[in-house]
């Protein structure tokens, strides 16, 4: 497929192209903090100058509470339904190669075993992705050192980079062809091709560099003493899972309502005591050590060993949200120091 | 907030956390805070079809409380209902305690693995529980004296804290009379008219003295009893392949996606809760 060019002053009438078509979610301002919303104009969103949205995309696909049924109570008797589920074409427009890869992940998970996460899923496959290759990577990104999908685009359908004047296209998939094909673009020539060259090396230059975290997981230590030291400053917040675009787990809950009510899920964390605390009162991650050491080995370890692909994307919210400073990039540095 | 004029559909879609409707039948009380509940589907057709294997659970939801897992204690080969049992000591397993028969439940099942019967067959089996650890157990004990040819002996190890926390008393008469078959009962302490053994669990065991050879143990209780009959069988020479066991975690989904009930990078709701001593072994020390 090949590469094309955008001007700056043609994307306000790909944007309106595409609003037309889709319901275009993409990076916005709002109360201070960038997040991802539907938009319907270029000027409401914050697409340049930025290091990525706070918020990964994970509430476009599982929504933070989501009614799974609801049901209605007669004598002897019930209605259990699903719940409505209101489906649309969409566009993410300007996301981050890590949030793209982080889907990747999600989709692992939730297809793993039979049954799969049918809602997920239908949302997911009305869903395309226009990518933004991150040129002003953030004190936090480390997305370089566990893959390669900032200079190799995964889960994306088009991906732009940020030349100036105008953006460098390059579309993916057919579907991103089509997408692309909505917009006045005209061929990428060589001067266009060095320059994005030029402007992922000087990306690159402020990204660590590729680690084999999928080879060294196999050694880590579990009793190694660096959990003792997290579970001293963790305030078991939450906010790593929270922000964190792989994190999945949830919680399923009831919402009565007399003789009728719903059953839903809403996110959860295993950083929170109760997440494997049994009725019985035993809890086998009883304390912030377990805890800790089930988020890190998770992502860097057990993911790996069911998915084939680590769970993390190195999108550093995690590091940038945490109010005591843990940054997961020690952690891992420190376990595999001492093997 | 900015609203999109591209077309909205809006879809039921069927997901797997909705449970089939199923009736309470009947309500058996088997001591002060458990009882066994037998339930039929609804729908005449899956009750019709539906088919499990031994050692494997099912959600429960009792609508307007919540659900909660329960191994299935009836044998596959006794169809058209399931059993499960239950101890009172949550908001789910209390509401489940106030319920009549007649009482509409959801039930989503079968989920999990089950006990490798397969690789059972000709071998004496010793069937080691505690409490209500029972209750999985004897979904595999029924299904093997259902099919008792294709086992050695049986041997059953059954022990509670006093006689009144014994669940299944009114299936003993019917598994002691099985062919090949001994029930060895034993409770925590001395009590007035009984006879039978005194003792814990694990170090009954030890003075069965259950031969290793061509023999398979399954144990399920309290963690603690759990521990220490392991620990036992591997003294009396069993091998860690010949022990199974049936773990219990906090589990939400069932399905392998809620990320609650893992044991290193196995899901106990779909990779469990059937675990050979040996499979265990290859876990962190975690559950």
């Amino acid at each position: 497929m090949e590469p094309k060019v955008i001007l700056k002053e043609n994307l306000s009438s790909w944007l309106e192209a595409l609003v037309s078509n889709y319901e275009v979610i993409a990076p916005v301002t709002e109360d201070g903090v960038l997040v991802f919303r539907p938009v319907l104009k270029l000027s409401e969103m914050t697409i340049e100058g930025t290091s990525g949205p706070a918020k990964s995309l994970r509430e476009h696909f599982t929504p933070q509470t989501e009614t799974l049924f609801h049901y209605k109570l007669y004598d002897q008797s019930a209605d259990v339904a699903p719940p409505e589920l209101e489906i649309r074409d969409r566009v993410i427009f300007g996301a981050r190669a890590c949030d793209a890869a982080a889907l990747l992940y999600v989709d692992a998970v939730y297809s793993n075993v039979e049954p799969i996460d049918v809602q997920y899923f239908e949302r997911r496959k009305h869903t395309h992705i226009i990518g933004l290759f991150c040129d002003k990577p953030a004190w936090s990104c480390f997305c370089t050192e566990v893959g390669d999908f900032l200079e190799k685009p995964a889960g994306m359908d088009v991906y732009l980079t940020d030349l100036g004047d105008r953006y460098y296209v390059e579309p993916l998939t057919q579907k991103g062809e089509e997408l692309v094909a909505l917009a006045k673009t005209q061929p990428a020539n060589e001067n266009d091709l060095s320059l994005v060259n030029e402007t992922r090396r000087k990306a690159l230059e402020r990204l660590p560099k590729r680690a084999n975290h999928e080879e060294s997981c196999i050694a880590y230590d579990w009793d190694h003493p660096v959990f003792v030291e997290l579970a001293k400053k963790c305030l078991s917040c939450g906010v790593c899972a929270f922000t964190c675009p792989t994190c999945h787990c949830f919680d399923i809950e009831e919402c009565p309502r007399g003789s009728k009510g719903s059953r839903y899920r809403c996110w959860d964390t295993c950083q929170f005591e109760k997440f494997t605390l049994t009725g019985a009162g035993h809890n086998p991650r009883e304390t912030r050590k377990e805890r800790t050491r089930q988020r890190i080995f998770h992502k860097f370890k057990y993911s790996k060993e069911r998915y084939g692909m680590l769970g993390c994307v190195g999108c550093g919210r995690c590091i940038a949200n945490c109010p005591v400073n843990i940054d997961i990039r020690d952690v891992i540095k420190e376990l595999e120091r001492r093997r | 907030m900015t609203t999109s004029s591209v077309e909205t559909r809006t879809i039921r879609l069927e997901n797997p956390y909705i449970p089939k409707l199923a009736v309470v039948e009947q309500v058996i009380t088997e001591t002060w805070d458990t009882k066994t509940f037998r339930a039929v589907f609804r729908d005449a057709d899956l009750r019709e079809s539906f088919t499990y294997e031994p050692g494997q659970f099912q959600e429960v939801s009792v609508f307007g409380v919540g659900e909660a897992p329960f191994c299935l204690t009836s044998s596959p080969t006794r169809k058209g209902f399931i059993e499960f049992s239950v101890k009172k000591i949550g908001s789910v397993t209390s509401a489940l305690h106030e319920i009549e028969e007649g009482t509409v439940i959801g039930i989503r099942a079968p989920l999990g693995n089950w006990f490798p019967y397969e690789k059972f067959k000709g071998k004496d089996l010793w069937f080691i529980g505690g409490g209500i650890g029972m209750a999985p157990l004897r979904s595999l004990l029924n299904f093997c004296l259902d099919n008792r040819k294709d086992y050695g002996k049986i041997y059953i190890v059954y022990g509670a804290r006093t006689s009144a926390d014994l669940c299944f008393k009114y299936e003993f008469d019917q598994w002691q009379s099985s062919p090949d078959t001994e029930l060895f009962l034993t409770i925590d302490s001395e009590e007035e008219g009984w006879d039978k053994n005194v003792g814990f669990v694990p170090q009954y065991v030890m003075d069965l003295k259950p031969s290793p050879r061509n023999a398979i143990a399954i144990t399920c209780g309290p963690p603690i009893m759990i521990k220490f009959t392991l620990k036992n069988l591997e003294e009396l020479g069993f091998e860690d392949d010949q022990v199974w066991t049936t773990l219990e975690m906090k589990m939400k989904c069932g399905i392998g996606k809620c990320g609650r009930c893992n044991i290193g990078h196995k899901y106990v709701c779909v990779d469990g809760p059937v675990f050979s001593y040996a499979q265990l072994k290859e876990l962190p020390p975690e559950y």
